[in-house]
C-alpha cells in the first residue's frame, strides 16, 4: 500500500538528501482565511480585484513543538517505496472540433440521446454533444467499464510542470509564504481543467464526490502553502477511486495532509510528566465521517432503534480514547527526529512516517470487545483497528447512500441503498469495498435509471453549484482564458486555462475549500419549509442562501454573455489582471448554426442542460423571448436562452 | 426610527397574551411572572449570536488570577497555560473572593468589561437538567445527543432539542415575534454565515446576506425604464419579464419548486434591501481590516442602520466564524482567535454607539462546546461547559455571572481530561436574552423546552 503513491521523479531524487527545515512562517493570510463562512461569505463582490496576499507578517513560529525528548526515536520498518509516476496521457485541451449531429424531439432515436444525456449528467462532469452520441452507441455498462480503464489524469506532475513554467522550483527546500497563493491557482486550474476537459470523467467525478467524504480543506491555516500536498491527495482519491475503501481509508488515513489537517500529525502517547494524552481528532472523525457514522444503521441506510425506540450510538467516549491511542507515533516521512518541524513539497505528498517510541503500545479495545494487542507496531495498530472499523456493518450504507446522494439522488429509498450496500459488502467475489463494483450498482440500478418517472416529484437532487458551471462549461466548450500570473508585469500570457478558483465567493462552494471537515452541506441538510415537512433531505440547499443565489446567478450569466471566442473584448477587458476568477469564453459554433431557427437552437440546450427534460410551458416561454432576435443577433439568442436555462428551477434539479 | 404600534401589531400582542394567560399548562405561571414585560419606550431590538465554530478555549479566555486558583489552573493546563502576569485583570461582585483576568489579546474587551458593557457567562453549556459528575457517572441523568461531536453539538446549542428532527430557537422565538416586523417578506433573522439552525424553525428562514453586501442580480435590471429607447435596455425588460415568468411557473417537483420561489424572494430582496441600503449613511466606525468576523458585524450593524426603512423591530443575527477547534498548534492559534474576536467585537459595539442603539443591540457568543483542560501535546480536544460573553448597553456589565468550576483535573466538575461539566445550560442563557429580547407568557417553555428542568430562568445577566 505504501507505493500507492505518486511521487514525480524530481521529488523523489530530492527525498534523500532532504534537509529539516525550521518552520516557515504558516500565517500569512490566517485574516484572510480564517472565518471563511459556511456560505462562502464572499470578501469581495463580483468582479473586483480579490485581495492579493499582503506580506508576510513576522510571526515566528516554533521551530519544534516541544523540547527535544532524551529518547533517540527509532524509525518502525523500511522506508516507504515510491511508486513510478504515470505520465498524464491525455492533454488537457479545450475542444473546437465539429460536433456529431444530435437527434431532434421528432426522431425515434431522441429517447435515447435524454437517456444518454441523463446519465451523463450523473456519472460525468455533464453531457456534451459527442460523449451523448458515443454513449448512444454503447450500453452504460459498457461505458463505465471504459472509463474505469482509462489512464488517470494525475495533477501533481501537471502542477509541477506548471510551477516551473512560472518560475517557481515546484518543491524547494525552504518554501516561500509569499508565493503560497500562486502557487494555490496553478493547482486549481488544473482541478477544473481536469474535471472539463480530461477523458476520465468518472474517475475525477468519483475523486470529487470522495472529496467531498474523506475531506480536507485549505480554507483553514492548517493546510497554507500545501498545494503540492493537497493535489497529490486529490491524486489519491483518483487513484483509489475504483480501487477498495479499506486501502483508501489507509491511503487518506497515512496522508500528511489529512495529518495536519486532523491532527493525527506529530500525536504522542500519553505523557504524564507533561501531562499530556493522545490527540482525539483523527479518531473521532475517522469514526463520525470517513467509515460508520453516530449511529448504527440498518443495510438500507435507516437508523436502527432498540427496544425503547431510541438511536443505537456506534461508539463512545472510550472507544475514541482507545482508537486515539492507536493513531500516536505518526510524523512527517522526511524527518529523522520526532521533535524536527517540516513542511515541504516532498514532506507534503509522502505517507506519513511511524516513530515507535513515540506510539502507545498498551492494548486498545473498540466496541466493548474487539481488541488490539499491546505491543504492536504503529503500522500493525493502525492495521488492526482500520480492519476493525472496516468490518463493521455500518461502513456499508454509511458510504453507499452518500455516494449516491453525490451522483444519483439525495432521497434514495431504502431499497436502492440496500442494494447497493449489499454490493459493498460483497462485490459478487466475496470481497468488501470495491468501489468499481459500488459505482456500476449505484448508476446501473433502476431507481438511477428510472427514477424521473418513477417518483417525478421527488427523485433527484440539486445540482452543486460547482456542477452547474461544469455542466455550462462541458456543453458549450469551454476554452479558458488567457492569463498572466497576478502582479507580475512581466509575466508572460499563458492560454487557455481555467482559471476559477474564486468560487466560494460567487458560488459558495470550491474543491478542497469546505468551511470545515463536515463538508459543504450535511447528507441531513433539510431545508426549512416544504422540504422539511416532508421529510425529505437537500444537503445542496444548506449552500443555496438568498446571497449565493444572487452571486451565483450573476457570475453565470456574467459567465454567459459576450464569452463566444469571435468577440474579443472579453480578453482585453480582463487579461493580465492576476484575478482568481475569470469567466471562462465558450466555442459556440454549432448553437451559431441553428440560429436561424431558435426551436432548434433551444432544443440542443435542452438535451444539453436538461436532457430533455425541459417543460413545455417554459421551453414555450424561452422560444417566446429568443425568438425575437433574427440572425443578426443571433448570438444574443443563445446568450439569453443560456441565461432563463441556467438560472431556472428546472436546471437547478438533476432528475 | 420610533415607530408607533399598529392597530395589526397591537392586535396581535394582545392575542398573543390571551394565549398566555389562558395556557392550561399551569406550571408556567411562575415563569409568565418572572418574564412579565412592559413595552420598551423605543421599539427596536437586536440580538448579535457570533458562534465560535469549532469549541472555543474559554479556559484559556477568562482565568482564575487567586494564587491558589490560577496554580490549579496551570497545573491542569501547563503548557497551554496563560501566564499570570499576562492576564488582564477584571473586577466582578458575583464570585465571591475570586479573581479573574482576560486573555492578554483582549484588551479592548477587557476596557467594554470595565466600563460597564460587557459581562462574562460562566460555564454554561449543553444540558438536559442539572447535571453532577455522579450523575452523570451513573447515566442516571438525560444528556443532549452525542456530547463532544461537533455538528451535534452545534445543533444542540442551536436548537436546544434532541429530537432527529430540531429547529432553532431563535427560529422559534421569530415564529413568536415576527408579528412585530411589518415587512412581508424579510425574515426577523439575518445571517452572515448563511443556512443554520438556531434562525430557522417551520417555514422561518434566515435571510441571508453577504458580508461584503447586498448585489443586484446581473443583467436581470428591474429598474430599467419602461419608455427606455435603449436596445439593450429594451432586450433586459423583456428578459426580466420572461425570467419572473420562469420563476413563477408551477412547478411539480418539490426541489425545483422551492428552489424557485427561494431565488424569486432572494432577487426581490435583493433589489429591495440593496436599495435601502445604497440610501444609507455609511457608518463610520473603523473595523479592523482583514478579520473576517469584522466584516460581518460591519454588514450587520449596516443592516440594522436600515432597520426603520425595513420596517424591522426585531431582529436576529447569526456570524459564524471558524478555526476553534484548537486540536494543535493551540497557544499561537487562539492568541490569533482571541485577536480577532477582540478587534471585531470591539468595533460592532462602537458602531452601535454611532448609530445610538448600543442599549438595543445586544451580542453574545455562543460556541460547541469548551475544550479539555488538559493537553494533548500541543491542543485540546472536545470538551463540553465554557465561559461565554455578552456585550451591550443592557447587559449588566463588569461582571462574572454563573458559577466558575474547578478547574483541577479529577475534580466535580471534571467528568474526565478536563472535559468541565457546565453549571449553566445553554437553556437558562437563551431565555435570559429571549427575555430582554422580548419574547412572552407560555412561549418560554416552546422556545426553551429544558428551561423548566432548572430553577433558574433569569440568569440576572441583562438589565431589564
Amino acid at each position: 500500500m505504501l507505493n500507492d503513491y505518486t511521487i514525480p521523479a524530481t521529488a523523489a531524487s530530492k527525498l534523500r538528501g532532504a534537509t529539516v527545515l525550521t518552520a516557515p512562517g504558516t500565517i500569512i493570510a490566517f485574516f484572510l482565511l480564517l472565518s471563511l463562512s459556511a456560505c462562502g461569505g464572499g470578501s469581495s463582490p463580483p468582479d473586483t480585484k480579490p485581495a492579493t496576499p499582503t506580506a508576510s507578517p513576522t510571526i515566528p513560529v516554533e521551530p519544534s513543538p516541544t523540547d527535544a525528548p532524551t529518547q533517540q526515536p527509532q524509525p518502525s520498518g523500511p522506508p516507504p517505496a515510491l511508486g513510478t509516476p504515470e505520465p498524464t496521457t491525455a492533454p488537457l485541451k479545450p475542444d473546437t472540433s465539429a460536433d456529431p449531429a444530435l437527434p431532434k424531439p421528432s426522431s425515434e432515436n431522441y429517447a435515447a440521446a435524454t437517456k444518454a444525456a441523463r446519465f451523463l449528467t450523473q456519472a460525468s462532469f455533464g453531457p456534451t454533444a459527442k460523449s451523448i452520441v458515443e454513449l448512444m452507441g454503447k450500453s452504460q455498462e459498457q461505458w463505465i467499464t471504459e472509463q474505469i480503464a482509462l489512464p488517470q489524469t494525475f495533477h501533481l506532475p501537471l502542477l509541477d510542470e506548471r510551477l516551473e513554467q512560472i518560475g517557481l522550483v515546484p518543491a524547494p527546500e525552504t518554501e516561500e509564504d509569499t508565493e503560497s497563493w500562486l502557487r494555490d491557482i496553478q493547482r486549481s486550474d488544473i482541478w477544473w481543467e481536469s474535471a472539463i476537459w480530461g477523458e476520465d470523467q468518472l474517475r475525477q467525478k468519483m475523486a470529487y464526490a470522495l472529496s467531498q467524504l474523506l475531506v480536507i480543506s485549505n480554507v483553514s491555516d492548517v493546510l497554507f502553502n500545501d498545494s503540492r500536498g493537497i493535489a497529490n491527495y486529490h491524486d489519491i482519491l483518483a487513484r483509489h477511486a475504483f480501487g477498495n475503501y479499506r486501502d483508501l481509508l489507509e491511503a487518506v488515513t497515512l496522508n500528511p495532509m489529512m495529518g495536519e489537517y486532523l491532527s493525527m500529525v506529530r500525536n504522542e502517547k500519553a505523557n504524564e510528566q507533561r501531562n499530556i494524552r493522545p490527540d482525539e481528532n483523527y479518531a473521532r472523525e475517522i469514526m463520525q465521517l470517513f467509515s460508520i457514522g453516530l449511529v448504527e444503521l440498518n443495510l438500507d441506510g435507516t437508523v436502527k432503534l432498540d427496544e425503547q425506540d431510541q438511536v443505537i450510538p456506534s461508539y463512545g467516549q472510550d472507544d475514541i480514547k482507545n482508537l486515539a491511542r492507536v493513531f500516536t507515533g505518526w510524523n512527517m516521512a522526511t524527518i529523522d527526529n520526532w521533535w524536527e518541524w517540516t513542511s515541504t513539497g516532498d514532506a507534503e505528498i509522502l505517507p506519513m512516517k511511524a516513530f515507535n517510541a513515540y506510539h502507545d503500545t498498551t492494548q486498545k479495545i473498540l466496541f466493548g470487545s474487539k481488541i488490539i494487542p499491546p505491543n504492536q507496531t504503529p503500522q500493525q495498530d493502525l492495521d488492526s483497528a482500520l480492519d476493525i472499523i472496516f468490518a463493521h456493518p455500518n461502513v456499508a450504507p454509511f458510504i453507499s447512500k452518500q455516494l449516491i446522494q453525490r451522483f444519483v439522488t439525495s432521497n434514495p429509498s431504502p431499497e436502492y441503498v440496500s442494494r447497493v450496500a449489499s454490493v459493498f459488502n460483497n462485490n459478487g467475489e466475496g470481497v468488501k469495498g470495491d468501489l468499481s463494483a459500488v459505482i456500476k450498482a449505484i448508476l446501473l440500478d433502476d431507481e438511477a435509471l428510472t427514477g424521473h418517472t418513477s417518483a417525478p416529484t421527488s427523485f433527484g437532487k440539486l445540482r452543486e453549484p460547482i456542477l452547474k458551471i461544469a455542466a455550462i462549461w462541458r456543453a458549450f466548450k469551454a476554452q479558458g482564458v488567457p492569463v498572466s500570473n497576478l502582479d507580475n508585469e512581466n509575466s508572460p500570457i499563458f492560454n487557455n486555462r481555467l482559471r476559477f478558483r474564486g468560487t466560494d465567493r460567487e458560488f459558495g462552494q470550491r474543491p478542497y475549500g469546505s468551511f470545515s471537515v463536515f463538508n459543504f452541506y450535511r447528507p441531513d441538510f433539510q431545508q426549512p419549509g416544504a422540504i422539511k415537512d416532508s421529510g425529505l433531505s437537500s444537503p445542496e440547499f444548506q449552500i443555496m442562501t438568498d446571497s449565493q443565489m444572487i452571486t451565483a446567478n450573476s457570475y453565470t450569466s456574467f459567465n454567459i454573455f459576450w464569452r463566444d471566442t469571435q468577440n474579443q473584448w472579453p480578453k482585453s477587458e480582463l487579461v493580465g489582471e492576476g484575478w482568481d476568477i475569470y469567466p471562462s469564453q465558450l466555442y459556440l459554433e454549432q448553437e451559431k448554426a441553428l440560429t436561424e431557427n431558435p426551436a432548434e437552437l433551444l432544443d440542443r440546450i435542452n438535451l444539453l442542460l436538461t436532457s430533455g427534460q425541459m417543460s413545455k410551458t417554459m421551453y414555450e416561454l424561452i422560444l417566446d423571448n429568443i425568438s425575437n432576435y433574427n440572425s443578426a443577433t443571433g448570438e444574443m439568442m443563445i446568450y439569453e436562452a443560456l441565461l432563463f436555462v441556467t438560472a431556472s428551477p428546472e436546471f437547478a434539479v438533476q432528475r | 426610527m420610533n415607530r408607533k404600534i399598529t392597530r395589526r401589531h397591537f392586535f396581535n400582542r394582545c392575542n398573543a397574551l390571551a394565549l398566555g394567560s389562558s395556557s392550561s399548562l399551569a406550571t408556567l405561571t411562575s415563569l409568565q411572572l418572572a418574564h412579565a414585560q412592559t413595552e420598551p419606550a423605543e421599539n427596536y431590538k437586536a440580538l448579535v449570536c457570533v458562534f465560535l465554530f469549532g469549541g472555543n478555549d474559554a479556559f484559556n479566555m477568562v482565568v482564575p488570577r487567586n494564587t491558589d486558583a490560577y496554580d490549579t489552573y496551570a497545573a491542569s493546563r501547563r503548557e497551554l497555560k496563560v501566564e499570570q502576569q499576562d492576564l488582564i485583570a477584571v473586577n466582578n461582585t458575583q464570585q465571591a473572593g475570586m479573581e479573574f483576568g482576560l486573555h492578554p489579546a483582549l484588551a479592548d474587551i477587557a476596557k467594554l468589561y470595565t466600563d460597564g458593557k460587557l459581562a462574562v457567562l460562566a460555564n454554561v453549556g449543553a444540558l438536559v437538567e442539572p447535571t453532577s459528575k455522579a450523575a452523570y457517572q451513573s447515566k442516571s441523568v438525560a444528556l443532549p445527543p452525542q456530547l463532544f461531536s461537533h455538528n451535534d453539538q452545534q445543533n444542540f446549542v442551536q436548537s436546544l432539542q434532541s429530537s432527529q428532527r430540531r429547529d432553532g430557537w431563535a427560529g422559534r422565538a421569530a415564529e413568536r415575534l415576527s408579528t412585530t416586523n411589518v415587512h412581508p417578506s424579510l425574515s426577523m433573522n439575518i445571517s452572515l454565515s448563511g443556512s443554520n439552525l438556531w434562525q430557522s424553525a417551520g417555514s422561518i428562514i434566515p435571510y441571508s446576506v453577504n458580508p461584503s453586501g447586498i448585489q443586484n442580480i446581473r443583467n436581470l435590471d428591474r429598474k430599467i425604464a419602461a419608455e427606455t429607447q435603449d436596445w439593450g435596455e429594451i432586450r433586459e425588460r423583456a428578459r426580466v419579464s420572461t425570467m419572473e415568468k420562469i420563476l413563477k411557473l408551477n412547478q411539480a417537483h418539490i426541489l425545483a419548486r422551492e428552489y424557485g420561489s427561494a431565488l424569486n424572494k432572494a432577487w426581490d430582496l435583493s433589489d429591495e434591501v440593496g436599495t435601502a441600503l445604497n440610501a444609507a449613511a455609511p457608518i463610520t466606525t473603523a473595523f479592523p481590516s482583514d478579520n473576517r468576523l469584522g466584516d460581518s458585524l460591519k454588514m450587520a450593524a449596516n443592516m440594522i442602520s436600515v432597520r426603520s426603512a425595513l420596517g424591522a423591530s426585531r431582529q436576529t443575527f447569526f456570524i459564524g466564524v471558524g478555526d476553534f477547534d484548537t486540536h494543535g498548534d493551540q497557544v499561537r492559534r487562539h492568541n490569533l482567535l482571541m485577536a480577532q474576536l477582540n478587534d471585531a467585537l470591539a468595533a460592532f459595539y462602537k458602531a452601535t454607539v454611532e448609530l445610538g442603539i448600543a442599549d438595543k443591540v445586544t451580542t453574545f457568543t455562543a460556541s460547541d462546546f469548551g475544550r479539555t483542560l488538559t493537553s494533548n501535546g500541543d491542543g485540546t480536544d472536545h470538551g463540553w461547559g465554557s465561559h461565554q460573553l455578552i456585550m451591550g448597553d443592557a447587559v449588566k456589565g463588569a461582571d462574572i455571572f454563573g458559577t466558575m468550576p474547578d478547574l483541577a483535573i479529577g475534580s466535580n466538575d471534571d467528568m474526565g481530561e478536563g472535559r468541565i461539566i457546565p453549571t449553566t445550560s445553554m437553556d437558562q442563557y437563551g431565555a435570559t436574552l429571549a427575555s430582554w429580547f422580548g419574547l412572552q407568557g407560555s412561549a418560554f417553555a416552546e422556545v426553551f423546552p429544558n428551561l423548566l428542568n432548572f430553577d433558574t430562568t433569569d440568569l440576572g445577566f441583562m438589565k431589564s
